[in-house]
């Protein structure tokens, strides 16, 4: 399982420097549509997919690695709660 | 396709996250069973005391099975969270991501998957604003329940008609039409914008991103099992 916790590392990496900026399908039909306005962002930690004390590609690989880290670490820790 | 705060009514957004509990409940009992077996707890010291009372105290603990299950379940997350963050260009301005419902389901059966799924989602909305919190419950049901639950009786109906691999295809491009159809009637009635604007144009778009999310799907599945040893899935 490391492997594909390392090629989710490299994934996310590489996201923050070849992934399209383009709007995705929801958000690209709220802009013609003219709803966009509507939505309101929460306030949370790694908004917008970047850490809060950098900016630019490296903060959202930093962050995307960090999301792929809450995630092992959740599933891992339910398996030693579990397990006791 | 993640619903940010604001696009639905909230009367519609908390059925939504009322029925997500329902779905996710009923994922996590259905996985329990499956990981979990019933041991006696103190078979031994009570054996003395007759036949009765060593059907006492037993309890649930986790099996092997239940030990790789979750860790398989941990990378199958990991991998789909950061193939989220890889949107692609479609047209006009417009980019997809992998919705991976029928990646999970596929590895790791209908509960798991729609489990993984549903965490992956909780923690793009918690830690990333990816998605409202009110609008959770909507997101987990677009792609959670229909994107990966529905959509493996699906796949499963299918294998039985064509080979794996296009059943898989088709499954995975059905996955993302059937999560931005629940998703344009959830905005729709919600009174945003037009029931039927919503429908063609949410299907518009994504008929196309289906077609890459069969793709993603099939070569990370390839991938993912050439890392698993053999004979480990669902």
């Amino acid at each position: 399982m490391k492997k594909a916790i390392l090629l989710a590392c490299l994934i996310a990496g590489g996201a923050a420097f070849f992934a399209s900026t383009h709007p995705d399908g929801l958000d690209k039909f709220s802009e013609i549509a003219g709803f966009s306005s509507r939505a309101s962002e929460h306030i949370s930690i790694m908004s917008g997919y970047s850490l809060p004390w950098i900016s630019g590609p490296a903060s959202t690989a930093l962050a995307g690695i960090t999301g792929v880290l809450f995630i092992t670490a959740f599933f891992f820790g339910l398996r030693k709660l579990l397990s006791r | 396709m993640h619903i940010p705060d604001g696009f639905l009514d909230p009367k519609i957004a908390g059925g939504l996250a009322g029925a997500a509990v329902g779905v996710l409940g009923y994922c996590l009992s259905k996985v329990k069973q499956a990981i979990t077996a019933v041991v006696p707890e103190a078979a031994l010291a009570v054996a003395g005391n007759g036949l009765k009372s060593i059907s006492i105290g037993s309890k649930r603990v986790l099996t092997k099975f239940g030990e790789s299950l979750l860790l398989k379940m941990g990378a199958v997350a990991s991998l789909i969270f950061a193939a989220q963050m890889f949107n692609f260009p479609i047209d006009g301005g417009t980019s997809g991501h992998l919705l991976g419902g029928v990646l999970a389901a596929t590895i790791l059966g209908p509960f798991a998957g729609s489990l993984v799924i549903a965490a992956v989602l909780g923690v793009q909305s918690l830690f990333f604003a990816d998605g409202g919190l009110i609008a959770l419950g909507a997101n987990i049901i677009n792609m959670a329940f229909f994107g990966a639950f529905v959509s493996y009786y699906i796949l499963t109906g299918l294998k039985k008609i064509i080979p794996e691999t296009p059943s898989i295809m088709f499954a995975a491009w059905l996955s993302v039409v059937l999560a931005a159809l629940a998703c344009a009637l959830e905005i729709g009635f919600s009174g945003t914008v037009g029931l039927g604007t919503a429908i063609t144009q949410m299907l518009r778009i994504h008929v196309v991103i289906g077609l890459a999310e069969a793709l993603i799907t099939v070569a990370l599945l390839n991938l993912f099992r050439k890392m698993l040893p053999a004979g480990e899935e669902e």
